[in-house]
């Protein structure tokens, strides 16, 4: 059974849902979609008991008001946008009650670009394929579509008897779990893909060139900017786009590749980044500095799958 | 490098630590094309690839898998897939003949639909007749499926037909669009942007929603041959009707 929680009043300039993500369809050309901060979605989950697979509204560059319609308990976690419920401020990071009535308002993002809200139980959204990510230039169905004004939000279950059972949960994030996104970024660097086809000045200057964020970000990719890397090899085959892919484009500029990337491409790739180390560029803003560290595949897998134990993924 | 039936190589990179990317080569590419489709086929078959490998990418030459590392290692994976393979053969005349399917979509080539049509047959050299008789007479391969769900990159069009795309893309091409690029012909599954020469217009869907069984003929993969046949704008129209129900 579903039922009505939010009440759009102003959708924000992008606000989507997003669960895990649309996985098993790249073979169709199908994006996985899933959070731009899977760190940030998965504590926002957490803090509630929820799935980690329950659908959060991911929040980009703030600008949204709410108006709550059933009485429940919400999480916020990730960017910074001074969030007020009944013009109070509500912590970032932890558990809220909401009431029947209540008006939750995001500012501008102050540190970081995009958040989450968590509810109990997950938003109960129309799930194509598998899922109820929102990925808008797939295009799978007209009911996969970012928020928009005087839209309704719906939970999973009936608010009232997941509150009962949840009525003591106050929780927060600790503090040594909080990331710092204005902090600077030294992204783990694996090369493959066409690494060896680089010659061995361009790897050198591919590793320690500290690259700007561009303004050309959004959750197909990030843009780099640095001392372009010439004469790259052309002509390749396409091939499919792992999470986290590092293309060269024709101008020598590094674009990082997220959730929304396209399946397949065909320009020359030096590597790719950690796959949490995604959710932090994206964080990142136009200007932050990034460098490309090497980092062993070996010792990562252990740090990876500590992570997923963490947060009960799969 | 492994040798498989003298003529076809394959290897393995790790791509990070949850990707695999399988890479195979050879100079006929019908027989890669068969060594992709059958692989594509026995990772969907066997049970433990099927519970470890989340997603995957076939194109061209390469498949792309996605591996749950928390089940399992991709030094099994590798063991599996190598160990498959040597059991199979690809010579595309035998066992590859069974599994390949043949998709024949209807295409209207009418000029109201076809946007394009008129300059293309200019540009190339052609009468209008020319270029639906040729793009007709051929057996494409989807050799890779991207850009948007359910766009698949049909080849190689014969040597007449190849042409650049445009310059500058159009806005926006109505779903169902068949358009001519290069060495490549393809479908715009869905209304987008795009600079593809556009000559035609089917009425069948391809998107990945219709992955079932009751739209076989939507069913495009990676490995699928595909033929065009040219209908009337009338039966397009009548056709268009019945799939927009």
């Amino acid at each position: 059974m579903k039922q009505p929680i939010f009440y759009i009043i102003k959708p924000g300039v992008h606000s989507l849902i997003q669960d895990l993500g649309r996985i098993g369809y790249q073979q169709y050309g199908v994006s996985t979609g899933g959070p731009a901060d899977i760190h940030a979605y998965l504590w926002a989950n957490k803090l509630l008991n929820n799935q980690s697979n329950s659908a959060c509204l991911e929040v980009h560059f703030g600008m949204l008001e709410l108006k709550v319609l059933a009485s429940t308990q919400i999480a916020i976690a990730g960017a910074e946008f001074d969030v007020m419920i009944n013009n109070k401020l509500a912590h970032n990071w932890r558990t809220h009650f909401i009431n029947k009535g209540d008006m939750i308002t995001f500012r501008g993002a102050r540190r970081g670009k995009c958040g989450y809200i968590s509810i109990l139980g997950g938003f109960s959204s129309p799930q194509i394929l598998g899922s109820q990510s929102v990925v808008i230039r797939d295009h799978l169905s007209p009911e996969l579509h970012a928020i928009s004004k005087n839209q309704y939000l719906y939970s999973h279950k009936a608010a009232s008897t997941l509150s009962k059972q949840n009525q003591n949960l106050k929780q927060r994030v600790p503090q040594h779990y909080i990331p710092n996104y204005n902090a600077p970024l030294r992204l783990n660097f694996f090369p493959c893909y066409q690494w060896n086809m680089l010659s061995e000045s361009q790897q050198n200057q591919f590793l320690n060139t500290q690259y700007d964020v561009t303004s050309d970000a959004n959750r197909m990719g990030v843009r780099l900017a640095g001392k372009p890397i010439t004469s790259l090899p052309n002509n390749l085959q396409s091939e499919g786009i792992a999470l986290g892919s590092i293309q060269l484009t024709t101008d020598g500029q590094p674009i990082v590749l997220l959730n929304d990337r396209q399946t397949i491409g065909g320009y020359p790739k030096t590597g790719i980044i950690a796959s949490i180390d995604c959710a932090k560029l994206y964080q990142a803003k136009t200007g932050h500095k990034v460098v490309f560290k090497l980092a062993s595949p070996a010792i990562f897998q252990h740090k990876i799958q500590a992570f997923m134990r963490f947060f009960d993924l799969k | 490098m492994k040798t498989l039936d003298n003529t076809l190589q394959f290897s393995f990179e790790n791509i990070g630590y949850e990707y695999l990317l399988l890479k195979f080569d050879c100079e006929n590419s019908d027989t890669l094309m068969a060594a992709i489709s059958q692989t594509v086929q026995f990772m969907a078959e066997d049970d433990y690839l099927k519970a470890n490998i989340k997603d995957f990418i076939p194109s061209y030459a390469t498949i792309l898998l996605h591996i749950n590392f928390l089940n399992t290692s991709s030094f099994d994976i590798v063991h599996i897939i190598e160990r498959k393979l040597n059991q199979l053969t690809f010579s595309t005349n035998k066992s590859g003949e069974e599994t390949i399917k043949l998709l024949t979509i209807p295409v209207c080539y009418d000029e109201q639909v076809a946007p394009d049509l008129y300059s293309v047959a200019r540009q190339l050299d052609l009468s209008i007749t020319d270029v639906i008789q040729l793009h007709t007479s051929s057996i494409y391969t989807c050799f890779a499926i991207g850009f948007m769900p359910g766009f698949g990159y049909l080849g190689h069009t014969p040597d007449a037909l190849h042409i650049p795309r445009h310059t500058t893309p159009r806005l926006s091409i109505p779903a169902g669009s068949v358009g001519l690029a290069d060495n490549h012909t393809a479908i715009y599954p869905n209304e987008s942007p795009g600079g593809w020469q556009i000559i035609g217009q089917t009425p069948v869907k391809l998107s990945p929603l219709t992955f079932d069984e009751s739209n076989k003929q939507g069913n495009l993969q990676v490995g699928t041959q595909v033929k065009f046949k040219a209908i009337t704008l009338e039966r397009f129209l009548k056709d268009k009707q019945v799939v927009n129900k």
